[in-house]
C-alpha cells in the first residue's frame, strides 16, 4: 500500500493505492478506509490481490484539504471529475460504499463511459419505496454520553460485532480518532444534511 | 431550510453583512446570499447611536466567532450557562482576542447568560424554586447539558465547528461527564453555580464574587424556570430589581473603574446597556 497527494485545483487530494491488474477506483464510506482508519481494511487488501485499487480521502477527510464550495451531490462529480483528470483515469472499475456508494452511482449516471463494472455497498444516495435511508446525523452523537451502540446497530449487522466496537467505540478512543470520524461526518453533512436526507431521488 | 443556516455560520454571516449595510446608512439593501438571495431588504428605523448600538453575538468559547466579533468591534455573549472558572477563562481568552485585534477588554463588552431565584431568605428561595429548578433541568434540557438521552448541543454531524476547533475541544472533553441536567441533589446544583438561588444578601455575595473574578458588565438572568408560577418569578425579579441589582451595579462599577483605568466605565455602560 503506497499513499501520495494530488493537487486538484490547487487543493490536495490523499490518495491510497495498492496491487495490480485492472483499475479499480474505490470511493469510502462512514465505516472505512479514511473515515475509521488511515490504511486499509481487510477487504481492499483482497481486493488488492486482483485489482489495482486506488482510494482516494473525500474532501475534507483524511490528508485531503477540506473544499468549502461542495454543497451538493453535483459538486462532488465535478470534484471526483477533476481528480480523474489528474490522474489520467479513463475508464475503471468503480466500488462504492455507503456515502461513496452515492457518490459512485452519480458518477456512473453522468458518465458511463468511464465506467467498466459498478459495485454498490449499502450506498447511500439511493431512494427506495418504504425504506427510508437512516439518519446519521441523529445517531452520530453518543447516548448517556458515551454509548455509540445505536451507531454501530445502524452501520452494522450487531452493536457488539467485534468491528464494530472496535470502529466506533464507546466513551472517547484516540483523539486523531475521533477527529478521523468527524471529518467524515461533516463531509458526509456537506452533501446529506439537508432535505432530501441523503439520497437524490432523480437517481 | 434551517439546517442550511446552521452550515457555516451562515446565519452570522447573513446578519453581519445586513447590521454591516445598516450602520454604514444603507437604507435598501440587496444581499444575493448564498441560500438567501434577498433583493430588497428595507433596514428601519434608523439608528440613533454613534457610531452603531451594540451588536451582541452569542458563543460558546469558540475562537472564531470572538475574532468576528472583534474584527467589528461588536460585544460578545457567552451563552453555554458554565459558570465559575469557565466564564474567567472565556473572559481571558475575549480579551487576548481584542488585543490582538488593536482593541482592549471592556466588562460591557461581555455578558453571561445565568439563572437566578431570589426570596427573603435563604431557606424560603430553595422551598420557593425547587419545584420549578427541578422540572427545568429534568424536562426543559432534552439533548442539551444532560447525558439522559442523545447529547445534540455540539451534535458532531452539524458541521459548524472546523476540524482544527473540534480537536481543542476534545482535548477537554470527558465522556458521561455530569452536566447541569445530570446534577442529582441541591448541593451539586448549588456547587455548579449555573443556577443561583438565595436571599438578596446572598445571591449579591455570589454573583458579586463571578462579577468580580470574570470582569463581566452584562447578565441575561433566566428568573423563571421549568413549571414556576408567574407570581413566584415575579416576586423574584422585583426583589433582585430592588435589592441585588443596585448593590452589583454599585459595587461592579467600582471594581471596573479601579481595574479599567483610561476607560470611563459610566459612560461607556450608558452607551452599551
Amino acid at each position: 500500500m503506497s499513499g501520495r497527494t494530488l493537487k486538484v485545483n490547487g487543493r490536495r487530494v490523499w490518495v491510497l493505492e495498492d496491487g495490480g491488474g485492472a483499475l479499480l477506483l474505490y470511493l469510502h464510506g462512514l465505516a472505512d478506509v479514511h473515515s475509521v482508519k488511515e490504511s486499509w481494511l481487510p477487504f481492499h487488501e483482497r481486493l488488492a490481490e486482483r485489482a489495482r485499487v486506488i482510494a482516494p480521502a473525500h474532501p475534507g477527510c483524511a490528508q485531503t484539504d477540506e473544499n468549502k464550495d461542495i454543497d451538493a451531490i453535483e459538486d462532488m462529480v465535478f470534484h471526483y471529475l477533476e481528480v480523474l483528470d489528474a490522474m489520467k483515469l479513463t475508464q475503471f472499475d468503480l466500488v462504492g460504499s455507503c456515502v461513496g456508494g452515492w457518490v459512485a452511482a452519480e458518477i456512473a449516471a453522468r458518465h458511463p463511459e468511464k465506467i467498466r463494472k459498478l459495485v454498490l455497498i449499502g450506498a447511500a444516495g439511493l431512494f427506495v419505496e418504504g425504506a427510508l435511508i437512516g439518519d446519521i446525523f441523529m445517531m452520530a452523537p453518543s447516548e448517556r454520553g458515551s454509548s455509540y451502540a445505536s451507531l454501530r446497530e445502524m452501520l452494522f449487522v450487531s452493536a457488539e460485532q467485534p468491528q464494530a466496537l472496535e470502529m466506533f467505540p464507546d466513551g472517547m478512543g484516540e483523539i486523531e480518532d475521533e477527529l478521523r470520524r468527524y471529518q467524515m461526518l461533516r463531509f458526509s453533512s456537506r452533501i446529506g444534511f439537508k432535505p432530501p436526507y441523503f439520497y437524490n431521488r432523480p437517481l | 431550510m434551517p439546517f442550511r443556516l446552521i452550515r457555516e455560520k451562515i446565519h452570522v454571516r447573513l446578519t453581519v453583512h445586513t447590521v454591516d449595510a445598516f450602520f454604514k446608512g444603507e437604507r435598501v439593501l440587496a444581499y444575493e446570499g448564498r441560500y438567501f438571495p434577498l433583493r430588497y431588504v428595507n433596514l428601519w428605523p434608523k439608528p440613533l447611536q454613534k457610531p452603531f448600538p451594540p451588536v451582541w453575538v452569542p458563543g460558546s468559547r469558540s475562537a472564531s466567532t470572538m475574532i468576528e466579533v472583534a474584527k467589528r468591534g461588536y460585544c460578545y455573549f457567552l451563552s453555554s450557562r458554565s459558570h465559575g472558572g469557565e466564564t474567567h477563562r472565556a473572559q481571558q481568552e475575549f480579551a487576548a482576542v481584542l488585543e490582538k485585534h488593536g482593541d482592549r477588554y471592556h466588562p460591557f463588552r461581555f455578558g453571561i447568560l445565568m439563572s437566578t431565584y431570589v426570596a427573603e431568605t435563604d431557606r424560603q428561595a430553595r422551598e420557593e424554586c425547587e419545584e420549578g429548578v427541578w422540572y427545568f433541568l429534568k424536562n426543559c434540557l432534552k439533548g442539551h447539558l444532560r447525558r439522559e438521552g442523545r447529547q445534540l448541543t455540539y451534535g458532531p454531524g452539524v458541521p459548524y465547528i472546523p476540524t482544527a476547533a473540534w480537536r481543542e475541544y476534545l482535548k477537554g472533553y470527558k465522556p458521561g461527564r455530569k452536566l447541569l441536567g445530570d446534577v442529582e441533589n441541591w448541593e451539586e446544583l448549588d456547587a455548579s453555580q449555573s443556577i443561583i438561588v438565595g436571599s438578596p444578601e446572598t445571591v449579591i455575595r455570589r454573583i458579586g464574587a463571578l462579577i468580580e473574578k470574570a470582569k463581566v458588565g452584562n447578565l441575561l438572568i433566566q428568573f423563571q424556570l421549568g413549571n414556576m408560577p408567574d407570581r413566584l418569578a415575579r416576586k423574584s425579579m422585583k426583589l433582585f430589581a430592588e435589592q441585588v441589582a443596585p448593590a452589583l451595579r454599585h459595587d461592579s462599577m467600582k471594581q471596573f473603574t479601579r481595574e479599567f483605568s483610561g476607560l470611563n466605565i459610566e459612560q461607556s455602560a450608558e452607551t452599551l446597556l
